[in-house]
């Protein structure tokens, strides 16, 4: 009677031959087609899905729609214990699978853990991966490798979700680095033309007025103000392009670049930057710049940020390449709590680097000052 | 034959001869106007590139060369390096916007011998042409003080001896190891990592890794 049961009973074509066939080879054949239809249609079914609750349910919906249970639930395990997420709706009148739903979670943990399909009364305990699990009531003879390829499709499109989500994920923080660089962008450019406007601009006409005062009636005095005006614009012109891109890199190279870099921010603000150089050669026009800026930009966080007396910024050979490290004394922060701000400065900075083959890593804890370290490999010939 | 054509430098009497370099025309007439009264002093030839300059040089063959530092195409710096060997002779005096030690040291090293920043050329340039024509060597001295103390950074290390744990902990430090790295390479914890180092700094009397990683090379610990 069961075994009745648990054969198809909504899939038309077969039913009839399996009704009037007594022979095992007929009815074992049957089984069979019904099998590999179920997983094509359940194949089908799952491929267009990226949420994992929907995917479960359709995926059960398939299983009692082919026949195969009565009734099923898809459960989902997250950080909180497990919880039924999809329900196969049942139309059986008199299911005596029901009465048993209470006990159902501890087996399905016990499931869960051992990884391998578990009975419990009617119901079929179906790990899928690590932490789904479908529940199916009202089968007692479905055979075991149409069981596990069930198993083994339905993971597989979950696996998929998740890194479709991953994906996404990755996405969305690529776009919002984007987004953080753009604007920092036009900030910039906004900073430039307003340095450029307001101080250039001024000098220069005043400059330019005072030329044509003296082409009239030439005054020694009046001249020596021009004159100070042009050395302070001069001064400016000078600020501006450092700021922009420190020609020191192109021309000296990265060593040179970083002693100017940790003078100017001793100047600025008092904490002392010791620079260790030991390469024997320049490296690519890439790698300095990439390096340069990720020095740049942890310098400036410790600036902001650490409170620190002191820093290094060292460039040494290693690990197949090429390695900076810049330290600090300073407060030192939890590096897997973050303001978004940070987070996004450290992506670009791990982007830049990732861009030539190379990586990021940072140590710090709090009032242990912090360590980065940029590591690029060496560029094939 | 340059050498027999030329008249004596500088002491000797004889006009000290100028070639200039750079790419802007009104500069080029700036410094030559700026030397146009001295007896001593002779613009003989220009160039606006150190590509240029290369290939006239050596038909002037000038005593000093008045070299703009930011040169678009070869740089100043290699255009320098370029010069000490195709002229060995010439003397090398940078023009430059830059007023950083940085540049100084880096144009020194190849092979320059004066160095004027072009805020203050009315009032150095004659003062460091004349003196490197006399075999000397010219650098404002806010800029050399400026070197000096880089280059003085960094006391001498203390003489001390650290323990075996950790010489292996500066080492791998030196290596450029995270401490998770070492922690992991020696089998301790990353604090203990954390507390042999500060160990050893504060024996060798240093508070930078930049010291710290100084002192392991000096002590050939890492190549």
């Amino acid at each position: 009677m069961t075994r009745m049961r648990a054969l198809p009973h909504r899939t038309g074509t077969h039913a009839p031959t399996l009704a009037t066939s007594r022979r095992a080879g007929v009815d074992d054949a049957a089984r069979r087609t019904h099998e590999l239809e179920t997983l094509h249609r359940l194949a089908r079914r799952v491929a267009s899905e990226g949420e994992p609750r929907l995917l479960l349910e359709r995926a059960l919906d398939t299983l009692v729609a082919m026949g195969w249970f009565t009734c099923g639930e898809a459960l989902l395990a997250d950080d909180t214990g497990l919880a039924t997420v999809a329900v196969g709706r049942c139309d059986a009148v008199d299911c005596d699978a029901c009465p048993l739903r209470d006990g159902l979670e501890e087996g399905a943990r016990e499931a869960l853990r051992s990884g391998a399909v578990t009975h419990r009364g009617r119901w079929h305990l179906v790990p899928i991966g690590s932490d789904a699990l479908f529940a199916l009531a009202g089968a007692e003879d479905v055979s075991e490798s149409f069981l596990a390829a069930v198993v083994e499709l339905v993971d597989a499109a979950l696996k998929r979700t998740h890194l479709h989500a991953r994906l996404a994920e990755k996405e969305q923080q690529r776009s919002r680095l984007l987004q953080a660089v753009l604007s920092a962008q036009e900030e910039e450019r906004g900073r430039i033309s307003r340095d450029l406007q307001d101080q250039i601009g001024q000098s220069l006409t005043a400059l330019l007025l005072g030329l044509d005062r003296n082409l009239e009636a030439p005054d020694p005095e009046d001249l020596a103000k021009l004159k100070e005006i042009a050395s302070i614009t001069l001064a400016d012109v000078r600020r501006i392009a450092l700021d922009l891109r420190p020609s020191v890199l192109d021309e000296l190279g990265l060593e040179a670049a970083l002693r100017r870099f940790a003078r100017d921010t001793h100047e600025r603000y008092g904490i002392d930057v010791r620079v260790l150089v030991t390469l024997s050669a320049r490296l690519g026009h890439q790698e300095e710049t990439v390096l340069y800026r990720v020095a740049q930009e942890a310098l400036t966080n410790v600036v902001r940020h650490a409170g620190a007396r002191a820093a290094s910024m060292v460039v040494t050979g290693s690990h197949g390449g090429v390695q900076l490290v810049v330290e600090d004394d300073g407060v030192g922060f939890d590096p897997g709590a973050l303001a978004a701000a940070e987070q996004v400065g450290l992506m670009g900075m791990r982007e830049r680097l990732e861009l030539l083959g190379g990586s990021l890593g940072i140590e710090s804890a709090r009032g242990e000052g912090c360590s980065l370290y940029a590591r690029l490999p060496s560029r094939r010939a | 034959m340059a050498s027999t054509t030329r008249p004596a430098e500088g002491a000797g009497g004889g006009r000290v001869r100028l070639f200039l370099v750079d790419d802007h025309a009104i500069v080029r007439a700036g410094v030559r106007a700026l030397l146009a009264h001295h007896d001593m002093l002779e613009v003989v030839g220009e160039a606006e590139s150190g590509e240029e300059a290369l290939t006239r040089v050596v038909a002037v063959a000038p005593d000093v060369v008045l070299l703009d530092l930011s040169l678009p195409g070869m740089n100043g710096i290699e255009t320098a390096r370029a010069l000490r060997k195709t002229i060995p002779a010439a003397r090398l005096v940078a023009l430059s916007m830059h007023e950083d030690p940085e540049y100084v040291q880096g144009f020194l090293e190849a092979g320059g011998s004066g160095y004027v920043p072009k805020s203050s050329l009315e009032t150095q340039l004659v003062d460091a042409i004349l003196a490197v024509a006399r075999g000397e060597y010219y650098a404002p001295a806010k800029l050399l003080a400026e070197l000096a103390r880089e280059m003085a950074q960094g006391d001498p290390y203390k003489h001390v001896k650290l323990t075996g744990r950790e010489l292996e902990v500066v080492t791998q430090i030196a290596e450029g190891n995270t401490y998770r790295e070492i922690a992991e390479a020696l089998g301790i914890s990353e604090k203990t990592v954390a507390t042999y180092r500060e160990r050893a700094s504060e024996k060798l009397g240093v508070r930078s890794r930049a010291e710290l990683v100084r002192w392991a090379i000096e002590r050939g610990l890492v190549g």
